[in-house]
């Protein structure tokens, strides 16, 4: 039987690295559940939050086994029942959450994953972006920085940046008068 | 009935009501044209910009893209082999075959019309329903309004994809986030750790768009654009749209049969369109002379899987309005939209006038029958909109969408916690954690706790028990949360003894 491979040691780490964060967070609530005053405010919170801070302790320690914990992955379509009519209930609905799964799932080529992760920092950028400098002026910037990066086309690039911001601007700042 | 529906129509229709309704429908058609971006993750990207809209035609204008991206996602279901959205799935199994055999138009118009029928059918099914809905929630006391939540929460940490055990803790951190801010029984701010700005608690609508739009949007950029699609050939021209729609007049049954199977899915949260459209094509295979035919182009696969979908709505509209347990991901994006504009659910909705409840239903049909004309008009051209490219689109919508939360409150904060979800959601649907357990507890949140602390105030720990309906809704509970592992364990005990 071979070992998990480099993805599945991926999945699992990235697994355990939620599992962690989701527990940093509940435990947070709870300590701060219990050092309320009022029995009324801390009870309904810890009567949620225990239960739930058990339960993704015991998720990450599954997560922990080797080979375990890494949510399965499909990476294709979903497989579609061929013989419909000789399906069941249970089958039809597993095609369903099949199909749902291979919808959710993101594309994993390197060239996708790159996109993935210039389009994750180019978020970033922007909101910090709009709170030094304010929208007006980041959004048609990082607009052309991120279109310039996407389609490698200086013209197509500035024209939607600058249509795009220009739309903008009339609905929230000349219509709506949101000022930002 | 008729008059309310006469006087919503009129409101949804008055200026700019149709604008925004031919807006939404043109959105909703694009995105379902387009696979990567779902109708529910488009929704949730337009709640921010309707804020300053008013009520009715925000409604109108979210039901137009929520409603039509059905529509467009057919069409690609149909000519190319690709879903637009997973609802349309279902579609593909008999769609593309006809499309292969030159038959096209005659899915494109069955489907369509289907769409239509099922729409009508659902929507006619929640007003019938609704003064038995109407009596219940009035019969609701505080045990009642806490079981519900509860028993709402537990059939979609169960029922949706993913692992039971990982929709349940999803459901437990959406609670623990709804109980930021001031807490009910005192009113002091409670997990607010010093930021005036959590008092008033997480805004549902960044925490939304974040969730739901975030991995939708890398998504579409990772796609340039979808050359394959645009190459394919659609094969033939043998068929009309007015054979599909008479097909569809043909297989009356299958449409009846859809129409309720999609109706029924729709009532239980957590289930959806993807599954009533797949049960129904299930349904129609059994029910049929030449069931041989299925998977092979068969006409009535593609009206069951449509009818199903469209049905759907009307069945999921009824637990989000009467009892704010939204059935799915668009519910819970339209209940989201439904709150923003200060509209009132459960209750509060069913004890006035039904006036807003007609808004919704005419909302949802106006622009289907929009949406049905322009896809009947335009047809298989409507492919042309897959060149689009997601490298150019996903940064303008971001953008737009981002500007939007700000807008709402004109708080800086609400942009970096829509962020911060989008990346929140990004794990979650990475590491199999259910996104709408989460936005639904966050919605239930202040519910549940008002609602127990009512109870036990009231009633006492005897009140789950001894009022008939919070016995029945904690037996529902039981059964949605150990009915799985019973089975499961019958199952293993069955193949045991067989071996």
């Amino acid at each position: 039987m071979s070992g998990p491979t480099g993805r599945q040691r991926q999945r699992s780490i990235e697994a355990i690295a939620f599992d962690i964060v989701l527990l940093a967070f509940t435990l947070v609530i709870v300590v701060a559940a219990l050092q309320l005053r009022s029995p009324g405010a801390r009870f309904v919170p810890l009567v949620v939050g225990i239960p739930t801070l058990l339960a993704i302790a015991l998720l990450l320690l599954r997560d922990m086994q080797p080979g375990a914990g890494a949510h399965p992955r499909t990476d294709a379509a979903a497989v579609l029942p061929d013989d419909a009519r000789r399906l069941g209930l249970d089958d039809m609905i597993a095609a369903a959450h099949a199909e749902q799964a291979a919808d959710d799932e993101l594309p994993v080529d390197p060239e996708a994953r790159r996109r993935q992760a210039i389009f994750s920092v180019w978020a970033i950028g922007f909101v910090a972006a709009a709170i030094l400098f304010g929208f007006r002026l980041t959004t048609p910037l990082a607009l052309f920085a991120i279109l310039i990066v996407g389609t490698r086309r200086l013209v197509l690039s500035l024209l939607v940046a600058a249509v795009a911001s220009g739309i903008l601007w009339v609905i929230f700042d000349a219509f709506l008068n949101v000022r930002f | 009935m008729i008059e309310g529906l006469v006087s919503a129509t009129a409101q949804v229709l008055t200026w700019p009501g149709p604008a925004f309704i031919i807006l939404g429908v043109a959105v909703g058609l694009v995105v379902g044209v387009l696979p990567g971006i779902g109708g529910a993750g488009a929704t949730a990207l337009m709640i921010p910009i309707t804020y300053a809209m008013e009520p009715e035609h925000a409604i109108a204008f979210l039901f137009a893209v929520a409603t039509s991206s059905g529509l467009g996602g057919q069409i690609t279901a149909i000519l190319v082999n690709i879903p637009g959205d997973p609802p349309n799935a279902a579609t593909t199994l008999d769609g593309y075959p006809m499309t292969r055999a030159g038959r096209a138009a005659e899915a494109l118009g069955a489907a369509t019309f289907g769409s239509i029928i099922g729409a009508v059918f659902g929507m006619a099914m929640l007003l019938a329903v609704l003064p038995l809905a109407r009596n219940i929630v009035l019969a609701f006391s505080y045990p009642e309004f806490f079981m519900i939540a509860i028993s709402g929460l537990v059939m979609i940490a169960t029922l949706t994809r993913g692992q039971t055990y990982k929709g349940l803790i999803a459901g437990g951190v959406g609670l623990l986030l709804a109980f930021i801010g001031l807490d009910p029984i005192n009113g002091n701010p409670r997990f607010t750790f010093g930021q005036l700005y959590l008092w008033d608690g997480i805004d549902i609508v960044p925490a939304l768009v974040g969730l739901f739009a975030g991995a939708e949007m890398l998504s579409l950029y990772s796609t340039r654009g979808s050359a394959s699609i645009v190459e394919s050939t659609i094969e033939g021209r043998q068929s009309t749209l007015l054979d599909g729609v008479r097909s569809t007049i043909r297989h009356w049954r299958t449409v009846v049969v859809s129409s309720i199977v999609g109706f029924l899915v729709g009532l239980v949260p957590g289930l959806g369109g993807t599954v009533a459209s797949f049960m129904a094509y299930g349904q129609a295979a059994r029910m049929s002379k030449h069931p041989e035919q299925f998977g092979h182009g068969a006409v009535e696969g593609v009206i069951a899987a449509e009818t199903a979908n469209d049905a759907d709505k009307g069945g999921g509209l009824l637990p989000t309005i009467a009892f704010g347990i939204p059935g799915g991901t668009l519910m819970a994006v339209l209940l989201a939209g439904l709150l923003l504009h200060g509209v009132p659910i459960g209750p509060q909705l069913l004890r006035g006038d039904l006036h807003i409840v007609y808004v919704l239903v005419v909302s949802s049909l106006i622009p289907r029958f929009l949406a049905a004309i322009v896809v009947l008009a335009v047809g298989a051209r409507a492919i042309v909109i897959t060149r689009l490219r997601g490298d150019v689109l996903a940064p303008v919508i971001s953008v737009v969408s981002l500007i939007g939360v700000y807008a709402v409150n004109n708080e800086v904060r609400d942009v970096v916690l829509a962020l911060a979800f989008a990346y929140v959601g990004y794990a979650m649907e990475r590491n199999g954690f259910s996104r709408i357990a989460l936005v639904i507890a966050l919605v239930l949140g202040g519910l549940v706790e008002a609602s127990l602390h009512q109870t036990l105030g009231t009633f006492g720990i005897g009140g789950f028990v001894t009022r008939p309906i919070s016995l029945g809704l904690l037996a529902v509970t039981l059964v949605a949360l150990l009915g799985p592992l019973v089975r499961r364990r019958i199952q293993t005990a069955g193949m045991a003894g067989a071996a």
